[in-house]
């Protein structure tokens, strides 16, 4: 079982909240790096290496989920909410959540079948028109538990299934995390920079200020992507696959990547045997796009793991995918040496 | 409280839908100590007798419908995803990325498949996504998946059980495990009282389907009376005091023309009799419940509903009140107790 990563998506940081996760990853990388945190919660790590460096490189993940934020308490002490990032209100109904820093938990309520009308059938429910119930008697019970501004996170369980597959909350970007982990704890090839950052789902507000202390000439970032590989997806993209190996992108919403950087990183693929993929659609957008236009600009690069089912309760990623990320990143780093 | 909990969360832990109840194994470990006779018939219901020992003493039927709402394989795609109907009782609505059990040869954990927001349109975020159009992700290939899963195996809804404020608790099925552990907990209990009646508990199958569980084990015992114990719809934003019962203020006895009214009369005296809080819950004909399956069997049985308000039914997170259920068990077994005089109301 991958510990890791199991731990880091047990944890809760929706954007704005990466308190918990922030505390486990300088737990974990604290002794094999320099690390500071910065005025918006940023992790910068860095680390010496083997060589000089033959440039100024950061790699990147973001630390927060997407999630929920408590809008208002009813009368009857039910609980209002919006939502923090891009998720479809159709995947909330009758999912567990836990609220606050207590972790209260409460699910998203729905009707009863048996009661619903053509209309209510028929219609969905905007995320204005959804409860959170944890079990409270009246507003006033309510607010011993919770408060106005209290974060939401999905509780679900980790876990390894199917032919080498995960499913769990969070997979964007903890998997990222976990994999920069892991490599602060190798021997590299050169000195780098490492950012952890904050807030990338509600506009990649944490990458901006950490490549303007960074100040990268190259920058990447390490992902979690959208997998459409879903069987009654046959008339749309599928943007890339699970299974098919780390997901290399040219252009997304947010940023045109760097095309002698991509270059570099498929000869490092192919020179290793490892398996890549291009990402075959211009959707979604990460920190890169940030990244790329902060202070004097960078070179912008994206490897990512392809997710199905992303910004729900639990994505699927197969660790195999996540294992090759880890080494074609490293055997980046080592090709960048020898440019 | 804290054994009716027990059971109930060790209840949830296992998936049996309508048709497979006999995959709640954990079930029948709970009463074995408690049963005078313990079996499981052809429909699939499992019975457990307490004996009277009142002599000519009547067989009240005590049921429970121990299945619950489910999903069902139509075929497996050339990706290894799993396509479904609905088995009985899921609304769609709640389905997109909902964890799933798929009871293969094996048990196959799944996620049902939704396309990231990332590519939808603004139009597509207003359409409902039918069950149709759903498929679910096992994370196996082609072959694997079709030698692991056939055509007809079932599937369930799965989530963990969760403790909420003010002894309500959260899970999955609920509806009706809460009720068997009532039940459970009565049988454990009718040691201790005397029982005026010979107490058959039905654990009966099928009730989510069309209850032919609860008709056939009526016909079998031949009871002179029934207690049916369920779950009903709880208050909640969704849904008002017109169909609605509030939580924590009791079980909820039907009134019904189809349930025996001294019988409901002779309830309702019991619970104001020990102080035990109950609350009314009005139908004009059916109940939506096995009274309906188990009134008509051979020439009739008078049947009596008690119900334990639940919120969110059919969904991975119901939600009941433990004080309910310790209610319920307190008002049943008052009910069933010997004392003296009259044995018949």
């Amino acid at each position: 079982m991958n510990k890791l990563l199991s731990y880091y998506t047990s944890l809760f940081g929706t954007s704005g909240s990466e308190g918990d996760i922030r505390r486990a990853i300088l737990n974990e990388i604290s002794s094999y790096a320099d690390t500071k945190v910065d005025k918006l919660g940023n992790i910068i790590a860095f680390k010496k290496g083997k060589y000089e460096p033959p440039a100024t490189v950061m790699l990147s993940a973001h630390m927060d989920e997407v999630g929920m934020i408590l809008t208002d308490v009813t009368d009857q002490g039910y609980i209002r909410f919006d939502t923090i990032g891009g998720i479809d209100t159709r995947t909330l109904c009758g999912k567990h959540v836990a609220i606050g820093r207590r972790k209260i938990p409460g699910v998203i309520g729905q009707m009863a079948p048996h009661l619903m009308k053509k209309s209510d059938r028929d219609t969905v429910k905007k995320t204005e028109d959804l409860y959170i119930d944890i079990g409270a008697a009246d507003k006033e019970d309510a607010l011993k538990y919770v408060a106005q501004g209290d974060v939401i996170g999905f509780r679900s369980d980790y876990a390894e299934f199917g032919d080498g597959l995960v499913r769990a909350k969070a997979l964007d970007d903890r998997i990222g995390c976990q994999i920069l982990t892991n490599l602060i704890k190798e021997e590299l090839p050169f000195d780098m920079y490492f950012a952890f950052t904050v807030m990338e789902e509600i506009g990649c507000i944490g990458a901006g200020c950490a490549a303007f202390e960074i100040k990268p000439d190259y920058s990447i970032v390490v992902e979690a992507t959208t997998a459409a590989d879903i069987s009654d997806n046959k008339d749309k993209t599928s943007v890339c696959r699970v299974g098919s190996g780390p997901v290399i992108s040219f252009m997304d919403s947010s940023t045109i990547y760097d095309r002698d950087f991509i270059k570099l990183a498929c000869n490092a693929a192919r020179q290793r045997s490892i398996p890549y993929q291009m990402k075959q659609a211009v959707a979604g957008g990460n920190d890169s796009g940030r990244i790329q236009r902060t202070a004097s600009g960078a070179s912008a690069l994206a490897i990512s793991v392809a997710v199905r089912y992303l910004h729900t309760v639990t994505g699927v990623a197969s660790l195999k995918d996540i294992d090759n990320t880890e080494r074609l990143v490293f055997a980046l780093l080592n090709k960048m040496l020898n440019v | 409280m804290e054994n009716l909990k027990n059971y109930l969360f060790e209840l949830c832990s296992e998936y049996a839908p309508s048709g497979r109840e006999e995959l709640l194994t954990c079930l029948e470990r709970l009463v074995r100590p408690s049963a005078d006779k313990l079996y499981r018939d052809r429909a699939g219901n499992l019975v457990a007798v307490k004996y009277s020992k009142i002599p000519g003493a009547e067989k009240i039927m005590l049921d429970a419908h121990a299945d619950e709402v489910g999903l069902v394989v139509t075929g497996i795609d050339d990706n290894g995803f799993i396509h479904f109907a609905n088995h009985c009782g899921i609304d769609d609505k709640i389905l997109p990325s909902s964890y799933v059990t798929v009871l293969a040869s094996r048990n196959l954990t799944g996620v049902v498949a939704t396309l990231p927001p990332h590519l939808l349109k603004d139009a597509d975020s207003d359409k409902k996504i039918k069950a149709k159009d759903m498929v679910i992700d096992i994370g196996f290939d082609a072959k694997t998946a079709r030698e692991l899963v056939k055509v007809g195996d079932f599937i369930t809804l799965r989530s963990t059980c969760t403790d909420l404020q003010n002894g309500l608790v959260l899970g999955k099925s609920f509806d009706n495990r809460a009720s068997c552990a009532v039940l459970v907990r009565v049988l454990s209990m009718l040691c201790s009282v005397r029982p005026r009646y010979d107490v058959y508990i039905v654990f009966s199958a099928a009730e989510e389907f069309n209850g032919y569980g609860a008709h056939t084990a009526a016909y079998n015992i031949e009871p002179h009376s029934a207690i049916v114990v369920d779950t009903t719809f709880g208050i909640s934003p969704y849904t008002d005091s017109y169909k609605g019962k509030e939580l924590s203020k009791g079980c909820a006895v039907g009134i019904s023309p189809l349930l025996d009214t001294h019988m409901t009369e002779s309830i309702i005296g019991t619970a104001r009799a020990h102080s035990i809080p109950y609350q009314i819950e009005v139908m004009s004909g059916r109940t939506g419940t096995n009274a309906d399956n188990i009134v008509s069997a051979r020439d009739g049985v008078p049947c009596t509903l008690l119900s334990l308000p639940l919120r969110y039914m059919h969904s991975a997170g119901e939600i009941v009140s433990l004080h309910d259920m310790k209610n319920a068990v307190r008002l049943i077994l008052s009910y069933i107790e010997y004392r003296g005089g009259n044995r018949i109301e």
